[in-house]
């Protein structure tokens, strides 16, 4: 379900094939990403995202498209390969803007993961305005 | 949180998001969030029959999102806040993650070329 992604964009001054070096080489993915990682940039290519206080976390690359298009399926749960159902989809979408890049973000398949939880909660109201709050988060206005 | 801890770990990730990921039961949590209804009640009101109504209110009464309540002869339902005001606080914390991880790379690929 649509609603579910999280999407952002945020625009970068600077070229397309240093936000893709950013993006997947792995010295640089360890300055925002987790402490530690390896990636091979290549459809069907693996690797991982790594905390040195939780763990690896291991992707599969899913696309690639030097220097515009890279998308992963990322694991939810350390040490194991991502399949639907345990993992997510990260699409990221790069195009060259006026002074830099532009870079276009959607995580997907939170529906898709599995272990609902049975925990039941109290009630507390206010349940519509949570709704809304959370509609408004799930579909930011672009 | 440290200096160099730019990111912190994937945020835990309800599997409520399952339960909530089809749109009749996003119809009945709306409905039963602006009122406390029946089975028949959402029936008469949705375009699904009352026995796949029920069904979806079993899934989400298991989920934590409904409960239900004896009214009278009938049993009517309730949304509940609690557990989706949490999911939606998870989601948000995974929205933040992504929104420092980009600032983190923006300053990554702006900074000073010293790889050449």
């Amino acid at each position: 379900m649509d609603t579910l992604d999280i999407t952002r964009s945020i625009d970068i001054a600077a070229p397309i094939t240093k936000v893709w070096s950013a993006l997947t080489e792995a010295d640089l993915i360890a300055q925002w990403l987790g402490d530690s990682a390896e990636l091979d940039p290549v459809a069907g290519g693996t690797g991982f995202f790594g905390w040195s206080e939780h763990g690896k976390f291991r992707v599969r690359v899913e696309q690639a498209d030097k220097p515009r298009l890279l998308v992963y399926r990322w694991a939810r749960e350390e040490d194991t390969d991502p399949v639907p159902g345990n993992s997510t989809t990260v699409r990221i979408e790069l195009c060259e803007i006026d002074g830099g890049t532009r870079l276009a973000l959607v995580e997907s398949g939170f529906e898709e993961l599995a272990n609902p939880e049975a925990a039941h909660a109290e009630n507390q109201g206010g349940w519509t305005a949570e709704l809304g709050e959370l509609v408004e988060f799930l579909t930011p206005a672009s | 949180m440290t200096a160099n801890a730019v990111d912190t770990e994937p945020a835990a990730l309800p599997g409520v998001l399952a339960v909530l990921a089809d749109e009749t039961r996003w119809r009945i949590l709306t409905e039963l969030g602006a009122a406390e209804m029946s089975a028949s009640g959402l029936a008469s009101r949705l375009p699904v029959s009352r026995q796949a109504i029920a069904k979806h209110l079993s899934v989400l009464a298991d989920a934590g999102l409904v409960e239900s309540v004896p009214a009278g002869r009938e049993i009517r339902y309730r949304a509940l806040g609690a557990r989706l005001s949490a999911l939606g606080t998870q989601l948000a914390v995974i929205g933040q993650q992504w929104d420092r991880r980009l600032l983190a790379i923006k300053r990554i690929a702006e900074g000073a070329d010293d790889s050449a």
